[in-house]
């Protein structure tokens, strides 16, 4: 091989124009452009906007009982009237107004606790796999140990001394998830700390803080987002567990959750107590997911705006 | 410019023995190759030097000062002094970071960054690796291969080094773009007066770039000496055996020549073989190489060989 080629710019000449920029405004328009996350924006906005304003949303107190009203079937079927547009319970309570109320406790619970063991698990999953060595084992073996304690026990435990209520739930739940956020970031992080780009900043010098901050915690973001999506929809049907027993939230005041369950039981008869507030978990489950599936694509400056498409 | 020169015996314990023993020096402006087999140790040798891994023993010097012992903040200020470029271009710029901030990053941990001009740094940096700066805002994955190592370069560069670990800076790139990254390379030697040590298996193009050449072989230097001593009259049977198996661009004389195929892999480096450790590959090999390790003795000059039956060979020659 002769190397006698001149010095030329041939690789070094800039790309075409055209070629994607990855500014914030195109960003925007690459959001815009993606169904899947314009969708999941709207419903969850429309779920936001309900619970924030449901006393001005719903048309009837969600505790109020009328029980001259009771078991009315959705506004379509027979029986059915416009007053209870999905109907009403076997107490009478109006079942759109609660599903209205119980989008304030189900969101709520459902991000607080996703924050909560996010928070944990993230900070737990980045030292023990960025210092690997003992303090890896330490924390993995607490997690080990942590997963071997039986959901329900713990929650049991946490009812008992703290007493029930949507706060204690919370933080039950916020406290048993983030053994799975700890396990998936320390996998990445094992992986994303050998990667050239890591070994150039400690050549560097650059402190351990800040290649954590600037070099792993971008490069894993993507999968807790993933993770953190797909917890919330389990957070909010967890509460419903732990309503069930009696430990989460208290009856009158609506869940979601805590509807399914208690509808569970008349799906012969009534079977749009449960369905309904089931449907919409559902609705703002798969917005979230969209959500965050679509942010995730977009937020990687690898994927284009053709790529990062629905 | 003072020499700046590099000492360092060590021994990788009882493990792996990705590199034993092995003793180099570079000065200023100078290149020195380091070649070698896949797994014969040669990043290990790099990265040990920038002290990205820990020597398990033997000591390295770094402009008269001994730097395999200090801790992380004694070692800062040295590091800003030697920079590492890294062979795949695709792993070594982090995907989420713009091509400024990726320069920027060296000048920012070192505080450097408003004393050095800033944003007007990073484009002047651009401009030394032949981008411009309207490459800062993009991404990494928006360049080629050879754009990227560019700016691998470019960053390498940002606190004015005076020792680059070239890590197989080409061997990922298409043949010609390799010599664009080149003759960049051998461009900024002159104009900074850096000292290199380029890691390669291509030995064209350590041929090409390199002043002084040493030739690993599981974790040892085989033979060293200038770049002519080693290609002109190789003493080492090892590299008697890499050169034969450079292509000849003549394909009448490619008969001719005498070409020395190695028999086997490369042995464990875990149980590296007694004495001379090429002995299980050497067609020369008889009792003596298996009881005795062989040492480089370079009586004359710089050029030396480990082996009991070195003999010179120019192995270009042309029949």
């Amino acid at each position: 091989m002769t190397i006698d080629t001149p010095p030329t710019l041939e690789d070094g000449q800039a790309p075409p124009a055209t070629v994607s920029r990855t500014g914030s405004r195109s960003k925007m328009r690459q959001f815009r452009r993606n169904f899947g996350a314009m969708f999941g924006l709207t419903v969850i906005v429309v779920v936001c906007l309900m619970a924030l304003f449901a006393p001005w949303v719903a048309p009837y107190d969600p505790t109020a009982q009328v029980l001259l009203n009771r078991n009315r079937p959705p506004f379509w079927m027979d029986g059915g009237t416009f007053d209870h547009v999905l109907g009403t319970d076997q107490l009478g309570r109006d079942l759109f107004s609660r599903i209205v109320y119980g989008a304030r406790i189900s969101l709520f619970v459902g991000i607080a606790t996703v924050l909560i063991q996010t928070s944990i698990g993230v900070t737990v999953g980045l030292i023990a796999g960025y210092r690997r060595g003992w303090v890896d084992t330490l924390f993995m073996r607490i997690a080990d140990v942590w997963l071997a304690i039986p959901f329900l026990v713990l929650a049991i435990a946490v009812a008992v001394i703290l007493g029930p209520g949507v706060m204690n739930t919370v933080l039950v739940l916020g406290l048993v998830g983030w053994v799975t956020y700890a396990r998936v970031v320390r996998a990445e992080v094992l992986t994303v700390r050998e990667r050239d780009y890591v070994l150039a900043a400690r050549s560097i010098g650059t402190p351990a803080l800040r290649i954590v901050r600037q070099h792993i915690v971008p490069n894993v973001m993507a999968s807790v987002l993933v993770v953190g999506t797909l917890q919330i929809s389990r957070m909010i049907i967890a509460e419903a567990s732990l309503s069930f027993l009696g430990l989460g939230v208290q009856p009158p005041n609506p869940a979601w959750g805590s509807m399914i369950s208690e509808g569970r039981d008349r799906l012969g008869q009534q079977w749009w107590l449960a369905t309904m507030p089931g449907l919409a978990l559902m609705l703002t489950t798969l917005g979230i997911n969209l959500l965050g599936d679509s942010m995730r694509d977009i937020l990687d400056p690898k994927l284009g705006p053709k790529e990062g498409g629905a | 410019m003072e020499g700046l020169t590099k000492h360092f015996p060590m021994g990788h314990g009882e493990f792996v023995h990705a590199v034993d023993d092995v003793s180099l020096s570079v000065s200023a402006g100078e290149t020195l190759g380091l070649v070698g087999e896949t797994g014969s140790g040669k990043s290990t040798v790099g990265r040990t030097i920038l002290r990205l891994y820990e020597p398990t023993a033997g000591k390295i010097f770094f402009l008269g000062q001994e730097i395999s012992q200090l801790k992380d903040r004694a070692l800062f200020p040295i590091r800003r002094q030697m920079q590492m470029v890294f062979q795949d271009p695709y792993a070594s710029l982090n995907p989420r970071m713009t091509v400024r901030e990726i320069i920027a990053e060296p000048l920012e941990v070192h505080g450097l960054f408003h004393e050095e001009g800033g944003g007007r740094r990073v484009d002047e940096l651009l401009e030394i690796v032949g981008l411009n700066s309207e490459h800062a805002k993009r991404y990494p994955h928006e360049f080629s291969g050879g754009q990227r190592q560019r700016v691998g370069i470019a960053r390498a560069l940002a606190l004015r080094p005076r020792l680059l670990v070239l890590d197989e800076p080409v061997s990922a790139l298409d043949v010609s773009i390799q010599a664009q990254i080149v003759n960049l390379l051998e461009q900024l030697q002159d104009e900074f007066n850096l000292a290199y040590l380029f890691i390669a298996h291509d030995l064209a193009v350590i041929r090409h770039i390199c002043d002084r050449v040493a030739v690993m072989y599981l974790g040892q230097i085989v033979e060293t000496g200038t770049r002519d001593e080693v290609y002109r009259e190789t003493a080492h049977p090892y590299t008697q055996a890499l050169l034969s198996a450079v292509p000849i661009p003549e394909p009448e004389l490619r008969d001719e020549r005498a070409r020395i195929v190695l028999q086997g892999d490369l042995p464990s480096p875990i149980h590296p073989p007694s004495g001379c450790r090429f002995r299980t590959r050497c067609w020369k090999a008889d009792e003596r190489c298996a009881v005795e390790e062989p040492r480089i003795v370079t009586p004359l000059g710089t050029h030396g060989a480990a082996c009991h039956y070195a003999e010179s060979r120019d192995m270009l020659a042309r029949p």
